[in-house]
């Protein structure tokens, strides 16, 4: 990506590179802060970040279906087998 | 809870003998599985979910990731990430079984299908209306975004999810997925990317972003 008007485009190629280190804690703290400084100066970036930010959310929120009562049920009863006795 | 101080060397001590003690530790050792399991099962499913993507095959790959881990539970450390731990023993029981039952040559070759789909990514625009795009997004039924991970790649949507739903470290999902720290790096890249790129089209789709794109 380059970002029309930014004053720092090698900033904006170092975002784009690291953007999903920088959202998972991934970076040394001098590479984060270089990106988060970065961010901070081009809304560009900031705009895609903020993007990037609302998929992860999205996703996390998405894909956490709950156990069916059925598999529920069938594990417990696996798991009684375990113990003395059961098997 | 722990009320030996190895369980492992009482259990392999005295194996073979089937004596009181071992039955205590195996009972202890029964419970304590329990106690731990019991409160992941929503978590196993979701991420079984990721891999066989139909509750029937996914709820067997939590019985049997189940099954395994019990079988391998002596020599699970405490105290170190017992979910990460479950979900290598799932990833490996979802390759030896359900994979090669399922036979569907587009997940193996994951990596080969999402080349010529990326062409379509790198040509995707940006700049201008961002903020349009991200209230889009922020407004997409959920099924839309499940429906969004289940079409990328199978490495590219589990490393997602791990990343992503279960926040667990790259070198952690490395050692889930058997892979180096380098191919999760690669693998979230690019899936993120063509999530967000379906994402978008979805979001098109359901005229949700403007129009400014109109003929393409």
């Amino acid at each position: 990506m380059s970002a029309e008007g930014c004053a720092d485009p090698r900033g904006c190629e170092d975002a784009d590179k690291h953007l999903y280190e920088y959202q998972h804690h991934e970076l040394n703290p001098d590479q984060h802060q270089r990106i988060e400084e970065h961010l901070a100066a081009c809304a560009h970036c900031r705009d895609i970040y903020a993007e990037e930010e609302v998929i992860r959310r999205r996703v996390a929120q998405c894909a956490c279906e709950a156990a069916p009562e059925q598999l529920r049920a069938r594990v417990v009863a696996l798991l009684a087998t375990f113990r003395v006795g059961g098997r | 809870m722990l009320l030996l101080d190895d369980p492992r060397a009482v259990v392999d001590g005295v194996g073979a003998l089937g004596s009181r003690v071992m039955d205590d530790s195996e009972d202890d050792l029964a419970r304590r599985f329990e106690a731990e399991v019991i409160p992941l099962l929503d978590t196993l499913y979701a991420g079984a979910l990721r891999m066989a993507r139909n509750p029937d095959d996914a709820s067997d790959l939590v019985q049997e990731t189940v099954e395994r881990a019990f079988k391998g539970f002596k020599s699970f450390t405490p105290g170190t990430n017992l979910r990460a731990w479950l979900f290598r023993i799932m990833t490996n029981a979802y390759i030896n079984t359900y994979r090669k039952k399922q036979r569907q040559p587009q997940q193996s070759s994951a990596e080969e299908v999402e080349d010529w789909q990326m062409h379509k990514a790198a040509s995707h625009t940006s700049g201008g209306l961002r903020s349009a795009e991200v209230e889009a997004l922020d407004r997409l039924p959920d099924s839309d975004v499940t429906r969004a991970l289940s079409a990328i790649g199978e490495d590219y949507r589990l490393a997602v999810y791990y990343a992503d739903v279960e926040g667990f470290s790259y070198k952690e999902i490395a050692q889930i997925m058997g892979t180096p720290v380098g191919t999760v790096m690669s693998r979230l890249h690019r899936g993120r990317k063509r999530l967000r790129e379906l994402l978008e089209d979805y979001a098109t789709e359901r005229g949700l972003v403007g129009s400014q794109e109109e003929g393409s």
